[in-house]
């Protein structure tokens, strides 16, 4: 989209990003004759380089080297139970410096430009302003097959309530989450200060005393997803299989992979066991995980079919992964995941 | 020595306050005028299976 190009004039004037002309980010040879002359040398993504803000923000770079929106190291750590210990050599060399460092985020995807997913960009955020934040341009591009949708309602479910009450993605995730705090985490579960519900919806202080009730009992056994995830939210069913991506709704209820013990909602992951053949990986350790993972589902309600009646989970068993109802062919470490809830004794 | 090093920073200072050295480039020249933008534009190939489902 051409407008993506168009930098705004009075912004040159009073930013002082701009003071030091446009060489000192993007390089390039302004005295060039033309496109391609003008063009010799370009850097498109200056921030690419921590370096290029470090020039004036040097503690946010730093931080920003370690954070996990730049190491993407989350996406490393998540699969490499999977691997031996030959094939994780592989699988750093081939796949994920390759593959998944490649969708890391720079400064200039958040504050800048929007980030290019499958190559498509809406181009720079507000022609060349240096953004604080704009949600809607930014993290809902790279966030965008998942989370953003479910949140809006665009997938088609119920917009989730805290986007219905105006409140957008920062409102819960704070700005040390992007940036960092100057640790190196290895996933986004060791992350202090992470959004909790409980950070706003505090416990006894419910102004029903059924909620009050029902959250007293479940304490501990469930989170609170499990209860207040409005619908089916999107699994990669047949994702990464070579063909493409292909989502399908569901509501998959079962126990945390990460504690075992606290019912909750799980999304199927990309990972099969042909992800990494091409790149000769067979995993030999594929078992050592399932193929659900816990997830923090962006489509909540205060009702939902299972804070209206007890009988959905107790009874009905709605959306709860049993053997039928999992992915074939998958890992055997699905089967501990299952939970059968307890009939109430009325 | 010293001279010329205050009339460095003396400059480079005065670059900077008045952003000089941005709005007299041929980057702002064409990046300013949406219609050279427009005529210029090529869209992107968009090729299949990559589509975003983060």
């Amino acid at each position: 989209m051409y407008k993506g190009y168009v930098v705004d004039t009075a912004l040159i004037a009073k930013d002082p990003h701009f003071r030091m002309g446009c060489r000192l980010c993007h390089k390039g040879d302004e005295k060039g004759q033309g496109k391609e002359g003008a063009h010799k040398g370009l850097v498109k993504r200056p921030s690419d380089s921590l370096k290029t803000c470090g020039m004036c923000h040097k503690k946010i770079a730093d931080n920003y080297s370690k954070s996990l929106h730049y190491t993407t190291a989350g996406q490393r750590n998540g699969v490499m139970p999977r691997f031996s210990k030959e094939e994780l050599k592989t699988f750093d060399a081939k796949v994920f410096e390759q593959s998944c460092r490649s969708c890391h985020a720079s400064c200039g995807d958040c504050h800048v430009k929007a980030p290019a997913v499958g190559g498509i960009s809406i181009g720079l955020i507000q022609k060349h302003k240096f953004v604080k934040k704009d949600e809607g341009k930014t993290c809902a591009f790279c966030h965008g097959g998942r989370v953003y949708p479910e949140y809006t309602g665009e997938y088609g479910g119920s917009p989730d309530v805290h986007y219905q009450k105006g409140m957008t993605c920062m409102e819960c995730h704070k700005k040390a989450e992007f940036h960092g705090d100057g640790t190196a985490y290895a996933t986004k579960q060791d992350v202090k200060d992470r959004p909790s519900c409980r950070n706003c919806h505090k416990l006894g202080q419910e102004a029903k005393l059924t909620a009050k009730i029902s959250h007293q009992r479940h304490q501990g056994k469930v989170s609170c997803y499990g209860c207040h995830t409005a619908t089916a939210y999107r699994q990669c069913q047949d994702c990464h299989l070579g063909k493409g991506a292909a989502a399908k709704p569901a509501l998959v209820l079962g126990l945390n992979p990460r504690d075992k013990k606290t019912l909750t909602t799980l999304r199927l992951i990309p990972t099969v066991r042909e992800t990494f053949v091409k790149d000769g990986i067979k995993m030999e350790n594929f078992d050592a995980l399932p193929n659900y993972w816990d997830s923090p589902v962006h489509n909540i309600r205060k009702r939902t079919d299972r804070t209206r009646s007890c009988d959905s989970c107790h009874v009905e068993k709605a959306g709860f992964l049993d053997v039928d109802t999992m992915i074939k062919g998958g890992s055997k470490a699905n089967q501990g995941l299952i939970v059968n809830p307890k009939p109430i004794h009325r | 020595m010293n001279i010329l090093a205050v009339l460095s920073s003396f400059i480079f200072f005065f670059l900077i306050s008045t952003n000089v050295l941005a709005s007299g480039s041929s980057c702002v020249q064409c990046h300013t005028n949406e219609a050279l933008m427009k005529s210029l534009h090529k869209p992107p190939v968009i090729t299949a299976g990559e589509e975003g489902e983060g």
